[in-house]
């Protein structure tokens, strides 16, 4: 089986003389879910936006279905949906109009469309807001607004930026369902997230960002192995990381 | 010096820098300049025509009062005061007055800039109705400017009053009085007489009535707010002001115009740049108001070219504002994400940016052919005012947003 996500020896950042990220390496194969963690600055949101390809890698290559963006920007586009950490919504369309757009975007056929729409809306508990402009929603709010345009494409990956900050208790639910969903349809996911308990829970893999550097993945098992402690936590790991008392930066 | 007033000093002069960078971009707008030069010169010639045919009973007078007394009335004092001084300097309120006596004095050099600007508009009116003597004229603006300060200090005073309405209605009707009985020029006793009765007023009433009262520090921010406003939104018609938060209309009724897009990839950027038009940012506020201006001139003047003049000027000037619709923000995370062509996404624009062209283009030459009343004119105008709409848009829009991406 061919990675939908294959990142390769990536090295890039914000600008040439300073790179955020020093060959970075990993692939995510369909039907996985890999969680990316690291503390703030690590470089987690750097290699999502090299991922999206917002930024220009100055070494290595990422593949998306087996293709760079430099080779296909439609098609490398079409394969991926993006949840940002902040929601960003266009102030002037209500609710159906920017999953309508994002519908039409990707090229999904109207009967699907409208299929998938009255789902997510049941999903996310917000059938009656059809109508309303994202200026009277809540941060939670936005936040569904954005999850249910990225799941209504169902693509083949869905990048998600810490998705959990301001979603009610229904929406993490509603959202950890679908991911699930999209992944036994063989869908891949990354997840960069704090929470550490809930990627726990439902990650099938992790990715610990330090300083730009993959210090370590694999299975959680894998990784408390390597670490050289079963009884670990993710979290226990994951400080040991960030102070610098793991194994593997000393 | 006093720190409160070096806090006002530097407050003016960031002020300014600011201002100063949005009038710079303002004066680089090739089109609002060329428009401002032709309505400065077409202006001049036909305001010269007018005075020349103008009855000797014109009631100059009244006419220059009810201008220049919006310009008197209207007294904003610009305190450059900013929201987080409700935490920072209100502990300091009784020692600011130094930084408001500022604020004031600014105010007044500044407002009386523009009535200086007002007044020498009127001043060819001026010397052929009313006094032909040019220190006639000067000493009315120095009386002008007198009254001016008045509204000023009164102003300030109703800044502490809970019902300044009242004080502003008796500001307002004795600054037109007094500016009737100065025009006028025979009220010589009068004018003394409104002067004894405002300095009364101010001492009498407003001073007293504003003692020991508390700032309304929430009156005064939103004096200030806006005031910066003005400014802030002038500039946003050119350029992109970071602190104009967009606010949107809804503009339901107009719906029907979008949906009659198809569902498909096609579409995607037709629907956004149709909506985006309706619903953001002034851009359909702005269309209707040029066009509107555009039919009203094209009535006024009737001769000559004027209308066909008119009409390309409109339809450019329209055409310019709507081009900042191109770099209409987006969000990121949707937008710029989609897999849709940057050619498709262009293609998009110019033709919304030319069917909303066009239908000026028609309404405008619909107007000025029926003013000017042949058949002929139709036919020209509507041609001229669809091949300004086509030009613009093909032959200048298309190339420069391939050039700037949005």
């Amino acid at each position: 089986m061919s990675a939908i996500l294959d990142v390769n020896q990536l090295k890039g950042g914000y600008a040439l003389s300073q790179p955020v990220l020093h060959n970075v390496s990993f692939k995510i194969e369909p039907g996985e879910l890999v969680g990316l963690v690291g503390l703030n600055g690590a470089g987690k949101s750097t290699t999502i936006k090299h991922i999206l390809g917002l930024l220009e890698p100055f070494g290595g290559e990422i593949r998306v279905s087996g293709k760079t963006i430099k080779e296909d920007k439609l098609f490398y586009r079409s394969q991926m949906t993006y949840i940002p950490e902040t929601p960003e919504l266009y102030e002037q369309l209500t609710l159906k109009e920017h999953l309508e757009l994002t519908a039409m975007a990707y090229q999904i056929d109207q009967a699907a469309f409208e299929n998938r729409m009255d789902t997510l809306l049941k999903m996310f508990r917000m059938e009656k807001r059809l109508n309303w402009f994202p200026g009277h929603f809540s941060k939670g709010m936005k936040q569904k607004v954005m999850i249910m345009c990225a799941f209504l494409v169902r693509p083949e990956l869905y990048v998600v930026d810490e998705p959990f900050v301001g979603l009610d208790p229904i929406g993490i639910q509603s959202f950890l369902d679908l991911m699930k969903e999209m992944k036994e349809k063989g869908a891949a996911i990354l997840m960069s997230t704090h929470i550490l308990s809930t990627a726990e829970q439902y990650c099938d893999r992790f990715l610990i960002l330090h300083d730009g550097r993959i210090v370590i993945q694999g299975t959680l098992n894998e990784i408390k192995e390597s670490y050289g402690d079963p009884a670990a936590t993710l979290h226990d790991i994951y400080i040991a990381v960030a102070k610098g008392e793991s194994p593997w930066i000393k | 010096m006093d720190k409160i007033i070096a806090l006002w000093y530097r407050r003016r002069s960031d002020y300014w820098k600011m201002a100063l960078r949005y009038w710079k971009l303002v004066g680089k707008n090739s089109g609002l300049m060329f428009s401002l030069y032709v309505i400065i010169i077409v202006g001049s010639y036909y305001y010269k025509q007018w005075l020349d045919g103008l009855p000797d009973n014109f009631p100059s007078a009244l006419l220059i009062t009810v201008v220049a007394g919006i310009f008197v009335i209207r007294t904003p004092i610009r305190t450059f005061v900013q929201e987080a001084d409700l935490v920072f300097l209100l502990p300091l309120e009784p020692r600011l007055n130094g930084y408001f006596r500022k604020s004031r004095q600014y105010s007044f050099l500044l407002q009386c800039v523009t009535l200086l600007f007002v007044m020498v508009i009127f001043s060819p009116l001026y010397f052929r109705t009313i006094n032909p003597d040019f220190w006639g004229f000067a000493a009315t603006l120095i009386l002008i400017f007198g009254v001016k300060w008045w509204n000023v200090d009164t102003s300030w005073q109703e800044q502490f009053l809970q019902r300044p309405w009242e004080s502003k209605l008796i500001r307002g009707c004795l600054s037109l009085l007094f500016l009737y009985s100065l025009l006028n020029g025979n009220h010589f006793i009068f004018v003394l007489l409104l002067i004894a009765v405002m300095f009364g007023f101010s001492f009498f009433y407003a001073h007293r009535q504003a003692q020991d009262r508390l700032l309304n520090w929430d009156r005064l921010l939103a004096v200030e707010h806006k005031q910066l406003m003005l400014l802030l939104k002038f500039a946003n018609l050119i350029t992109d002001v970071p602190e104009m938060k967009t606010r949107i209309k809804p503009r339901l009724w107009l719906n029907g115009l979008t949906n009659r897009f198809s569902y498909g990839q096609e579409s995607v950027f037709k629907k956004y740049f149709l909506k985006t038009f309706i619903r953001a940012h002034e851009y359909f506020g702005i269309y209707i108001r040029l066009t509107i201006i555009g039919g009203i001139i094209e009535v006024l003047f009737t001769d000559g070219y004027a209308t066909y003049f008119v009409l390309i000027a409109i339809v450019y000037i329209t055409g310019l504002q709507l081009l900042t619709l191109w770099h209409h923000p987006t969000p990121q995370a949707l937008t710029d994400l989609y897999p849709v062509a940057d050619v498709l996404k262009q293609r998009s624009f110019v033709m919304i940016l030319l069917n909303l062209l066009m239908i000026q283009g028609v309404v405008l030459g619909l107007i000025g052919a029926f003013v000017i009343g042949t058949f002929t004119s139709v036919i020209l105008l509507v041609i001229t005012g669809l091949f300004i709409a086509f030009l613009f848009s093909y032959g200048y829009v298309r190339r420069k947003i391939k050039k700037s991406p949005a």
